[in-house]
């Protein structure tokens, strides 16, 4: 029934979003891209593709930093199109979406300011997929005053309430949390709270076929980050003993998708990747992600040509999105359209690191790309 | 017969020194008759010789665009290139006089508009922040005359204060602050903030102070802020005054409240503490605001100056100088954009190039002129070559104004195939015929008649107007011919907007009967035996009861009968291809049984239609046969006698279309097995000879460009590796199905086709009604009615059915009548022979992409 109304104030921006796939770099555009000797030249060529507006008043020789801001730009613009087309529970949705980076965003503010980083540089930095007009506020804060910034600012801004919700959680005094926390623990628990309040918005205000693709993609994004967390916490130095490890875990774990509760238990008390793997293996194809999955605690030896977790995740998440983008009728195309520009443009970076840094072409790291609807041809 | 089949191509070689390369694409570029080959379409425009030109032009281009936006900003009008030939000649005139390096007038061109550009540059910047400062001026002035209308004077005057304390001013109006103000500091905070940001900066305060603070804002006069980062657009921004209580940590408070202000970009003011320096204040602002006015002013004046210089139309021109600099780059660009289409190789660019017959001696001259016209420059050279790759040549028509927009139309479904009969020649008749039929009307007609010789006899004047007939000059002719048609068969059917018109006299007047029971009924009875009405349809079915029932029938007869013409035609012009391109098989195993089998068909249905009009069945209408049923029965009940028979006893009759429905099903076998078997043989046949087999078709089409293209003789080796051998031949299971697919679509399409021709009958159906609808209802009663009432009804009436007529007739229906006809011509009539799979010849021309970029952009 919703496919038949899901038109009436949605088709718009789905149209658009839908009109914006032929946008994607193909397989022939990246191999061309590698072919590129130089940044002038890699520049150049991206003026020849959807890029070229965003491209055209730089300096041939961008730095890459820079080369990341103009794509993340150009793909902010794009979206911030849509939202305003967009109404009523898409509009909250779409929202939504830019939560996560403004989390981001707001956690690199702090974390820059706690290096005593200058603000103009930090903002000139921020990701502008999560800009808000509250984060110039942030340099309100003074010295280590971390209770007041957060009670001026940060409860006022539109990621105010995972914050709230993670002062109540942790029952810690904001003061030393902050001063004393990591940064990415942060950046953890808050992205787990808004994964989990995403989720719950899903599935409580959309309509079901848009509920089914994305519930389908939110719990395997859980479970990504169950996983991670796991993986990336076994034989970490900071964490000495079991019980630690376990809690920790048990924090920065989010409490929906496919691995909760059922493994829980068991990825919980996972202290080496084999068990790990034993962990998940009663869900979908977890298992062969993990079987090529380098050993963590080999940390110390792994180089560019590793092919970490990460890219093994992202390879699969990039395949799941690149399916959900074709399904009809659902808000999963936005999400879907998000991530894949993400990959694309993590590619267009890498790829510019790649030739900035000279490799050989025969380099393993060239193959380190994750072409967006690469997966649908095979 | 260039229009009939596209012109005859010639395949040649083109070398050019790399020295010369400019020159000589320059003369062969206004020559508008060369196609360049790119000899290498995946290759990246990027990564070609003379990219870095197209850059600069691109680039230039773009600081054009600015320009130009700069001067629609400042209300300058630009004149438009009306006549780009005009500008072309003057180009070479120009480049003429500078002589030799003639391709450093880009550089010229290059550094006069980077100068100017700069200077514009450095002048809007000046501009910017003039209005900087005078927005700065006028906000300090509101802050003052705000400030002061918000707290009143006295407030900011030194009080003795008496105590340093705590005071709470949570939901307190100014005037208990002012109470307050003799026993407690106050601090106070005055600025300019952006309207959009207010909420938040209140709210921020409101978490700061905690609450502790009285806080007001007042608009600016929205007009006087102007914000020249975003196109002088205006901005709101309000004053807003800020007082919490001083003393005892408030230090904390202001210090905070100082770095929000910050993050806010808020302009903060400090207020004057008596009456005298306030108003000093106020007098220094003034004065100062009309210096401001008088420097912007000045810089408008400059910048003003420069846009001028790009307004102006210079001596030897038609347009501002703006446009023409634009001309000349997408002229240059479009040149290396070409030039690109060519392979270097060492100092010499390759390039492969089809060229129209007859068009090599036009060359030839040009590269010859080329030497005349530069002292020492080497020229190119043109040599014939045999074609290479397996592209056939592009189709290329010769299109004038009338035949242009016919071609179009072909061209939107399809490109003819090289040599192909081109289906626009006869739809520059049959396309407005067929819509001539459709929306037949003698009044509608002659409205749209009349429109179309207005477009033709105004054309000149229109096209120098800004009239919005413009664009529609570019189908005058089409109109002029849909409105004849539709004019001319509007007699056929003697109607006028619903009413017939009595023009020669009816042959029938009202009579009597003398039949008793139909006695009180009129009749309308024939004058002389021999009268027949001159032309049309006897007015007389205006008044008759089955008068639609009696033009419904006229109407499907004729549809059909036009239709089976149209596609009959489309046959035998398959036919004619068939024998063109000597495909044999095509000609004796598609088109004679097809043709064959349609004849037999619904060539005998018309027959039958025609012949039932020719009989008089007047006093035996009860013996008249149905035509529907006489086709039915031939399927059903093939040799039964017919009952009642068209002629003689229904014995012949029967026996006639006995034999016709056996021939049509013989029909049958012979369009689909023999071809697929032939072709499977001759497969074989070339798979045993080797890889040196080709496809025949192609085979032909070569034949076909070497027998043509004079001269070509000694090349006529036809080369046919390109294509290479194995996987080109089809397996016999693919090809007998493609003939299975074939035969059923034009089996069933003959029938389904037909019958589509219906709608040749079904709109001037819905046209008839509608016209009639739209008289009925306004006009009837007011003409009946009479008198004075009868007048205003009238009055009122003809508003309505004017506008009407002329939103559902005249533009709905024009509409819905062309894209029926456009149906009509796309399927029915081309699926018979047309195989659009040809791709166009595109010329090299600098007038066509000149004149494309010389229409102003609309925004």
């Amino acid at each position: 029934m919703d496919l038949c109304v899901f038109g009436v104030d949605d088709g718009y921006a789905e149209a658009i979003i839908r009109g914006l796939r032929a946008s994607f770099l193909t397989e022939a555009q990246y191999q061309q891209m590698k072919n590129c000797a130089s940044i002038p030249e890699l520049k150049s060529f991206l003026e020849e593709t959807d890029y070229q507006n965003c491209l055209q008043a730089d300096n041939p020789q961008i730095p890459t930093s820079i080369l990341r801001q103009r794509l993340k730009k150009k793909l902010a613009d794009e979206f911030e199109y849509i939202e305003a087309q967009s109404t009523g529970t898409l509009t909250k949705y779409l929202f939504h979406l830019r939560c996560r980076f403004m989390i981001d965003n707001v956690v690199n503010m702090i974390e820059g300011l706690k290096n005593k980083i200058d603000i103009e540089i930090l903002l000139s930095n921020i990701d502008p997929l999560g800009w808000f007009p509250e984060i110039k506020n942030i340099k309100v804060l003074e010295g280590d005053d971390y209770s007041s910034l957060y009670r001026d600012v940060l409860i006022d801004t539109p990621i105010g309430v995972y914050f709230m919700k993670f002062l109540e959680e942790t029952l810690n005094d904001i003061q030393n949390l902050f001063r004393e926390m990591k940064p990415e623990y942060i950046r953890t628990s808050l992205k787990k709270m808004w994964l989990e309040d995403f989720y719950l918005f899903c599935e409580q205000e959309l309509m079901p076929t848009s509920q089914e693709a994305l519930l389908e993609l939110l719990k395997f994004e859980a479970d990504f980050k169950t996983v991670q967390v796991i993986y990336n916490s076994i034989g970490n130095r900071d964490l000495n003993t079991a019980a630690k490890i376990i809690t920790t875990r048990k924090q920065l774990c989010p409490t929906i998708g496919n691995l909760y509760p059922d493994c829980e238990k068991l990825y919980l008390q996972a202290m080496t990747l084999d068990a790990l793997r034993e962990a998940v293996k009663g869900c979908d194809n977890y298992r062969d992600l993990l079987k090529d999955a380098p050993d963590p605690l080999k940390r110390e030896e792994f180089n560019v040509q590793t092919k970490t977790l990460d890219d093994i995740m992202y390879d699969d998440e990039c395949r799941r999105y690149a399916l959900a983008f074709d399904g009809q009728g659902s808000y999963g195309v936005f999400y879907s359209y998000l991530k894949l520009k993400e990959q694309e443009i993590r590619n267009i970076i890498w790829l510019a690191e790649m030739i900035s840094r000279k490799l050989a072409k025969n380099h393993p790291g060239w193959k380190k790309i994750i072409i967006p609807f690469s997966h649908l041809g095979k | 017969m260039n229009f009939f089949r596209s012109q005859t191509m010639g395949y040649y070689k083109l070398i050019i020194p790399r020295e010369s390369a400019w020159n000589v694409m320059n003369e062969l570029a206004e020559l508008d008759c060369i196609h360049f080959v790119d000899y290498d379409p995946t290759l990246p425009m990027i990564n070609r010789p003379f990219a870095n030109y197209i850059k600069r032009c691109d680039d230039l281009l773009v600081k054009l665009s600015l320009i130009e936006h700069e001067m629609k900003k400042y209300q300058k009008k630009i004149t438009y290139c009306k006549d780009v030939n005009f500008l072309i000649k003057n180009f070479k005139q120009l480049i003429k006089e500078r002589s030799k390096a003639s391709h450093t007038y880009l550089d010229e061109i290059e550094n006069d508009i980077d100068k100017k550009h700069q200077q514009l540059i450095e002048q809007s910047t000046n501009m910017e922040n003039l209005h900087e400062r005078r927005n700065k001026l006028i906000e300090h002035k509101s802050v003052l005359l705000k400030g002061e209308a918000l707290l009143g004077q006295s407030f900011f005057q030194p009080a003795n204060y008496v105590a340093e304390g705590y005071v709470n001013l949570q939901g307190k109006e100014l005037d208990d602050i002012k109470i307050l103000q003799g026993s407690v500091k106050f601090n106070y905070l005055v600025g300019v903030i952006n309207k959009e940001d207010q909420i938040r900066f209140k709210r921020i305060i409101f978490r700061i102070t905690k609450g502790n603070a009285w806080m007001n804002t007042m608009d600016i006069e929205s007009d006087q802020i102007v914000d020249t980062k975003n196109d002088d657009a205006k901005i709101i921004k309000s004053v807003f005054v800020v007082v919490y209580p001083g003393g005892g940590g408030s230090n904390v408070i202001t210090n905070k409240l100082n770095k929000i202000c910050e993050s806010f970009q808020v302009a903060k003011y400090t207020f004057p503490e008596n009456n005298m320096v306030f108003q000093e204040k106020l007098r220094q602002i003034e004065t100062e605001l009309v210096e401001t006015r008088n420097l912007l002013e000045m810089t408008k004046n400059q910048v003003e100056a420069y846009l001028d210089d790009f307004q102006r139309i210079y001596q030897n021109s038609n347009c501002s100088q703006l446009e023409e600099l634009k001309l000349f780059l997408v002229k240059e660009k479009y040149l290396y954009t070409q030039l690109n289409y060519l392979r270097v190789q060492g100092s010499v660019l390759y390039g492969s190039i089809w060229l129209p017959q007859g068009a090599d001696i036009k060359v030839d001259q040009a590269l010859r002129e080329v030497q005349t016209n530069y002292e020492g420059l080497p020229t190119g050279q043109l040599q014939i070559s045999p074609p290479e790759g397996t592209r056939p040549p592009p189709t290329y028509f010769e299109t004038n104004e009338i035949t242009w927009g016919f071609q179009e139309i072909v061209n939107t479904y399809g490109m003819p195939r090289y040599k192909e009969i081109n289906p626009g020649l006869f739809t520059v008749m049959t396309f407005p015929f067929l819509f001539g039929v459709m929306f037949a009307d003698i009044g509608h007609g002659f409205c749209l008649l009349l429109l179309g010789i207005y477009l033709c006899v105004y054309n000149k004047e229109i096209k120098e107007s800004d009239s919005l007939m413009k664009h529609a000059l570019i189908v005058r002719h089409m109109v002029l011919m849909m409105g004849f048609w539709a004019f001319y068969n509007g007699w056929i059917y003697n109607d006028f907007m619903s009413v017939p018109i009595n023009l020669f006299g009816s042959c029938y007047e009202p009579g009597t009967v003398d039949d008793p029971i139909h006695k009180d009924e009129q009749v309308w009875v024939q004058k002389d035996e021999s009268c027949v009405y001159p032309f049309g349809i006897d007015p007389v079915w205006m008044c008759v009861p089955n008068e639609l029932t009696f033009m419904n029938s006229y109407k499907m007869k004729l549809a059909v009968i036009i239709g089976v013409i149209h596609m009959t035609f489309g046959i035998i012009l398959k036919g004619i291809n068939a024998i063109y391109f000597k495909n044999w098989i095509d000609f004796i195993f598609e088109f004679i049984p097809q043709i064959i089998f349609f004849t037999c068909t619904f060539g005998w249905m018309d027959f039958l239609i025609i012949y039932k009009w020719f009989v008089n069945w007047t006093g035996k209408t009860d013996q008249a046969p149905s035509v529907i049923t006489l086709m039915i029965n031939m399927i059903l009940a093939p040799a039964k006698t017919v009952d009642p028979p068209l002629w003689g006893d229904g014995q012949s009759e029967a026996s006639t279309q006995t034999a016709m429905l056996l021939i049509a099903l013989f029909c049958i076998p012979i369009i689909l097995l023999p071809k697929p078997l032939i072709l499977n043989s001759q497969n074989k046949k070339h798979q045993a000879q080797g890889p040196n087999g080709l496809a025949d078709e192609k085979k032909e089409l070569y034949q076909k460009i070497n027998e043509d293209s004079e001269g070509t003789q000694e090349n006529s080796e036809i080369h046919t590796e390109q294509s290479g051998g194995g996987g080109h031949h089809e397996e016999f299971g693919d090809i007998f199905v493609h003939q299975v697919i074939e035969t059923i679509e034009f089996v069933l399409g003959s029938i389904s086709n037909t019958a589509s021709y219906l709608r040749l009958w079904a709109l001037s159906l819905a046209h008839g009604q509608l016209a009639e609808v739209f008289f009925q209802m306004c006009l009837n009663g007011g003409i009946s009615g009479g008198g004075f009432v009868g007048a205003i009804r009238l009055l009122i009436g003809y508003t309505i059915f004017s506008m009407a007529t002329f939103g559902v007739l005249m533009m709905m229906d024009v509409m819905e009548c062309f894209l029926h006809a456009l149906r009509l011509h796309w399927v029915e009539f081309q699926n018979k022979f047309f195989k659009a799979d040809g791709y166009a010849f595109e010329k090299c021309s600098y007038a066509k992409v000149m004149q494309d970029n010389a229409v102003p952009k609309e925004e």
